[in-house]
This record gives C-alpha cells, sequence and structure tokens, in this order.
C-alpha cells in the first residue's frame, strides 16, 4: 500500500510542478515584453523614444534613386518608401548607434547622397570597439530608391519603394508596393512579395514563397521563384513569363492568366495546382515521370501522345490546347500530380 | 481603521486554526474591512477548490502514523493465531492461490500503481524497440561494408542505384551475359525493396564503381557538390548556427532523396531527355543549397 502511495505522491507532484513550471514560463513571457524599449539609451544625434531612452538615428540628404546598403546580424530591418528626397535610418534600441555614410561622394558634400550605407553598432564610436548591432532598424528612403540589405536572422520587411535586394539567412523576408525589381534570397526563411510589379527572382531553401498580385509594367517582366522543400503559392501573378521550382514543396497558381503568358512549373515530388477561370485559353504541356497523375478539368484538344479517353486522369505526357490557346503552360513533375482546376 | 489582517492569519481562520477568541476577532475585522474580507473569501475558495480537487483522495482512508502503527499491531496480534495455524497446515494451494487474488483487488491506488507500472513497462518497451532498430541498422551498414568487397559474390543485392545491364549497354558497354549477370537480373527485384542509401558514385560498391560511367556532364556537377560539401565539412563547426545546421541538413536530406530517385530514372533510361533533367535538376538544387550554406560559413570579409 505504501508503494501506491509513494506512486500516486509522485504523479500528483509531478502533476504540481508541470503546471507550475507553466504558469511561471507564461508569467516570465509577460514580464519580458513588457520590459522591451525601456532601457536607458545613449544615442547621439536626435534622441527619440519612450521615458529615458533615446534611440539613435539620422537623416541625409539623398538622390530620388539612391542606393541604400545595410547589413545586419539578429536584427530586424524595416524599410519605407517616403515622399522625401532624404534617407532617415533610426536604431529602435536605445544602446545600438545608427550612422549613414555616403559612399563614393567624390563631389561636394553637401550634395544629395547618391549611395547611402546603413551602418550600425551596439556602442558609441568613442569605443574603437564598437561592433555589429542586433537592434531592429527602420529606414525611410525616397520612392525610387534601391535598397541591398542583408540580414542574418532578422526579418526583413520592404514597402513603397522602386528596388528590394534582400539575403536572409534564417529570417522572412515580407515586400509590398515595389515597382520595378525584386530579388530576394533566404535559406530558411519565408519569401512573401504582394502588390507589387516588374521584374521578381524569389529564392529559398527551405522556406515557402507566396506572391499575390504581381502586376506588369514591362514586356520584360518575369516571376522566378525556386525553393528545395517549401511551397510557392502564386495568386494573381499577372507577369508573362512565370516559373516555379520546388523539389518536395507543392507549387499552386491561381487567377487569371496572362495573355501570351509563359507559365513553367516544375517539381520533383511535389504537385502542382493551377485555378484558372474557365474562360482561359492556353495551350498545355504536362508531363509527369513516375507515379504521378495528369488530371485536368479542361476539355483539351489533344495534340499529342494522349489517350482519347474521356475521364480526366492521365500520365505520362498531355499537350494539348484549350481556347485558342493564347498561353503557354509547361508543367513538369517526376512524381508530383499536376492539376488543373477551374475556378 | 485598524491594522489589516496577516495573510498567514487570514489562512490559519480558514484552515479552522485559530482559537475561539482570535477567529471571532478575524471575523469582527473582516466585516468592516473589505480588502480582509475579499481576501478571507479568496483563501477560502481557494480552500474550496483544493478540497474539491483532491476528494477522492481524502475520501480514501489515510490513517495518521500512529493510528497505522497501532492498526498494524492489532493486525498483527490478530493474525498471529492464523499464521500458525498456517505453518502447522504446511503449503497449501488455495492460499496460494488467495494471494493472488488479493494481488487484483480493485482499489483506486492500485489502478493507479498498475497503470503506472504498465506506462513504465511500455516506455521501456520503445527505447528497447529504438535501441534495437538502431542497433540493427548498425548490423546493416556492416553488412553493406561487408558486401562492398569486390569479390563479395550478394554486391548487386545491396545496391539501390547500380546500372543495370541494359543500362551497361546503353552506357556503351556490351552485354557479356555471363552467369553473373543472370544472378544479377534474378536478384533486381530486390533492390526496390531495400532503403534509399542516397550514395554519390564514389561510394557505390567498388564493382559498381568499375562499371559506373556517369552521364554527360554529371561528373563536373558530382565535383562541384563534392568541393562545396568539403568546404561546408571542414569549416569550424562553430561557424554555422544550430538553425541554420537543421536547415542544411533537412533540406540535404530533400535534395538527396530527389537526387537518388531520379538518379534511378535517368539510368534506366539515359535517353530520356526528361528524366536525365531531373537529375540536373536535382543536382543544381543541391548545388544551389550548398553554395548558400558554404557561404554562411565562410569567414566574413568586414563590412566596414
Amino acid at each position: 500500500m505504501r508503494f501506491y502511495s509513494s506512486i500516486v505522491t509522485v504523479l500528483l507532484s509531478t502533476l504540481l510542478l508541470c503546471g507550475a513550471s507553466a504558469h511561471a514560463q507564461k508569467s516570465s513571457g509577460k514580464g519580458a515584453g513588457r520590459g522591451e524599449g525601456m532601457g536607458r539609451g545613449e544615442g547621439k544625434g536626435k534622441g527619440k523614444g519612450s521615458g529615458e531612452a533615446k534611440l539613435s538615428e539620422q537623416t541625409v540628404a539623398a538622390t530620388e534613386t539612391v542606393n541604400v546598403t545595410l547589413t545586419t546580424g539578429a536584427g530586424n530591418i524595416t524599410v519605407r518608401g517616403w515622399d522625401r528626397k532624404e534617407v532617415h535610418a533610426q536604431a529602435k534600441e536605445a544602446d545600438a548607434r545608427v550612422e549613414l555614410r555616403k559612399v563614393g561622394g567624390a563631389g561636394v558634400a553637401s550634395n544629395p547622397a547618391s549611395h547611402v550605407e546603413v551602418l550600425i553598432s551596439s556602442k558609441s564610436d568613442d569605443d574603437p570597439d564598437a561592433d555589429e548591432s542586433d537592434s531592429p532598424v527602420t529606414l525611410d528612403v525616397p520612392r525610387g530608391a534601391t535598397v541591398f540589405l542583408k540580414s542574418q536572422d532578422g526579418d526583413v520587411d520592404v514597402e513603397g519603394i522602386t528596388e528590394a535586394h534582400i539575403e536572409a539567412v534564417d529570417g522572412r523576408v515580407d515586400m509590398r508596393r515595389i515597382s520595378r525589381a525584386i530579388e530576394a534570397t533566404s535559406i530558411g526563411g519565408d519569401v512573401n512579395l504582394e502588390d507589387s510589379s516588374g521584374r521578381a527572382r524569389l529564392n529559398t531553401i527551405g522556406g515557402s514563397i507566396e506572391v499575390k498580385d504581381l502586376r506588369s509594367s514591362d514586356a520584360g517582366d518575369f516571376l522566378k521563384a525556386k525553393t528545395a522543400s517549401g511551397d510557392i503559392l502564386l495568386d494573381r501573378v499577372a507577369t508573362s513569363r512565370v516559373e516555379a521550382n520546388t523539389i518536395s514543396g507543392v507549387i499552386k497558381l491561381e487567377g487569371a492568366l496572362a495573355r501570351g503568358g509563359f507559365y513553367n512549373f516544375t517539381t520533383t515530388s511535389g504537385d502542382v495546382t493551377i485555378v484558372i477561370p474557365a474562360d482561359s485559353s492556353f495551350s498545355l504541356t504536362a508531363k509527369v515521370s513516375e507515379g504521378g497523375e495528369i488530371v485536368t478539368e479542361f476539355p483539351l484538344k489533344y495534340t499529342s501522345n494522349t489517350s482519347p479517353a474521356s475521364h480526366p486522369v492521365h500520365t505520362g505526357r498531355l499537350a494539348g490546347t484549350y481556347g485558342s490557346g493564347d498561353a503557354n503552360i509547361n508543367l513538369i513533375s517526376f512524381s508530383g500530380t499536376l492539376r488543373l482546376r477551374k475556378k | 481603521m485598524r491594522e489589516c489582517i496577516e495573510e498567514g492569519v487570514l489562512q490559519s481562520y480558514v484552515d479552522c486554526e485559530l482559537s475561539r477568541e482570535m477567529a471571532e476577532r478575524v471575523e469582527a475585522h473582516a466585516a468592516h474591512c473589505s480588502t480582509c474580507s475579499e481576501a478571507l473569501d479568496e483563501a477560502a475558495s481557494e480552500m474550496a477548490m483544493f478540497t474539491r480537487a483532491f476528494e477522492p483522495v481524502m475520501l480514501t482512508d489515510v490513517p495518521t502514523v500512529r493510528l497505522r502503527a497501532s492498526l498494524d499491531r492489532a493486525i498483527a496480534e490478530r493474525s498471529a493465531p492464523i499464521e500458525i495455524s498456517e505453518k502447522k497446515q504446511g503449503w497449501s494451494f488455495n492460499g496460494w492461490l488467495a494471494s493472488f487474488s488479493e494481488l487484483f483487488k480493485v482499489s483506486p491506488q492500485r489502478a493507479i500503481g498498475f497503470a503506472s507500472l504498465i506506462a513504465v513497462i511500455a516506455f521501456a518497451a520503445i527505447f528497447a524497440t529504438i535501441y534495437l532498430r538502431r542497433a540493427g541498422n548498425n548490423g546493416n551498414d556492416v553488412e553493406t561494408l561487408a558486401i562492398n568487397k569486390p569479390n563479395a559474390p550478394t554486391t548487386n543485392a545491396t545496391a539501390t542505384v547500380s546500372p543495370s545491364p541494359k543500362e551497361n549497354r546503353t552506357n556503351g558497354e556490351p552485354d557479356k551475359g555471363g552467369p553473373n549477370d543472370n544472378q544479377n537480373n534474378r536478384r533486381q527485384p530486390k533492390k526496390q525493396t531495400k532503403p534509399v542509401l542516397v550514395p554519390e558514385p564514389d561510394q557505390l560498391p567498388r564493382v559498381e564503381q568499375a562499371s559506373y560511367k556517369p552521364l554527360p556532364g554529371e561528373q563536373n556537377y558530382l565535383k562541384a557538390i563534392d568541393s562545396l560539401t568539403s568546404e561546408i565539412q571542414e569549416s569550424d563547426a562553430a561557424t554555422m548556427k544550430p538553425s541554420l545546421r537543421a536547415e542544411y541538413e533537412r533540406n540535404l536530406a530533400v535534395v538527396n532523396q530527389a537526387i537518388d530517385s531520379t538518379r534511378r530514372a535517368a539510368r534506366r533510361n539515359p535517353n530520356d531527355a526528361d528524366a536525365v533533367q531531373f537529375l540536373y535538376s536535382s543536382y543544381q538544387s543541391k548545388l544551389d543549397l550548398l553554395s548558400a550554406v558554404a557561404e554562411q560559413v565562410r569567414p566574413t570579409i568586414a563590412t566596414r
């Protein structure tokens, strides 16, 4: 009996300990959240912030098409386009110092900068050991600006500029309202692009890629998305050339096809799903190598190597047209399933 | 207003541990003090909650140590003559069975005890299974290594990516049609049931290395992959963050799996441009992955 009582006691104690530790963890999380941003700062230049904290910030005059570069470690980067011809940077932690350095300024010092490098360090520049800071940074840049951003673990959020070239290792990349060119790579983070136009080249290895409302501003505009194990989700993409490639993830395209557009989707083991309006016009080439299927809800006019069977599931290779065949869709999967569905 | 009552005193009041006089003082104070009244209510509600929670346990008869000792003594005195009589009777089968039936009498404590015991046994079984499975895999490795010896007769039985005799023909090697080839043909179905090993050509058994001829351009991919892999492996382990390492290893497994499956298809049908293209695409994905990771582990040049 004593043995059983001991077991009961141990079980109850474990239960109580688990509850107590969960509660303690929750409480400490709340505490950390409340304490954030309340430190005392020593930033140079204009001070701004809550309480006694002074956040370092700097502004320089710049051209409308200024190039801005920034490299950070773990800090998040936020970039916003604004109507001023100035670059403004602000560190979001009180113990970080931000500096804007004109690059290649052979001309007069007072001239607006055409290339600005943003430096962020963790100590005052009186200290020769000043090093990189992990503080989050916000940048305000002219709408015509091009930004080159590198981040290790931080997230990157860019909105309302002309060009963005972003490299992230583990962070998430979010871009909105980019008007001309987008290039984003990440190893483990997701890459998201929304409400933009122009050329877009998005690469990630372990993350997913999501594109919504990408318009074409030039005949040569394209979207190229590539990931190893992540998914690629494309919604209302109107560029004339769309390429997506993944190994094990899925590819999904939803929305109207661009007239004369070229769509090339390739997966190794992932599925491809295309959901387009019933009145679409396209020619299709689809191929699965091993085990995959081709499923279409569109009654195609088959052109070659296709069984005349009326059922919508095929294997191997399928080629046909629907409507007048305006757009070209090329789907290839090694062992995944290819689907064409009506919206 | 008088000072509020200490929390400990309030708790003692709730636990009925105060003297009557003290309890009356607490009640009198609480009647006029909203703070103490609320604290008292809170303590009482907590007490009620604990009482409800431990009700099943409290309902069971848990004697005090002294009471338990006296009960044990009394039981011992009463059972002593029975034990003597049993000893006199010697071993009894019915008594032995009765001792077992006693064991299976259901009570909450016993139920929990049995449940705990079953849980422990289940965990032990799971760990034992995992351990044995690992040991089994190690055994397979040993077996594979042994099979990799050039003269081992069962080499092809373990290879997952070895080219078939047909593939040898397409690679320009004549089909000798020897007895070994027949043996290989008979054993081919076994290949598909083997686990995926994801070997590079240089990791193939020596017999297959000798007969293996890479596809056009494949060697360039393999060299580049080998170079980048070496670079990553030689880099200081501390330079790769755990999150990056996890991402690298996870995706490397995905890419290797893709290479393995596409390579088998490409070797089966070397004239199938799509199959070869899939293989090259998989190689390219591996190169992309390795390049991205190698760039992260390379010593960085200061940006300022």
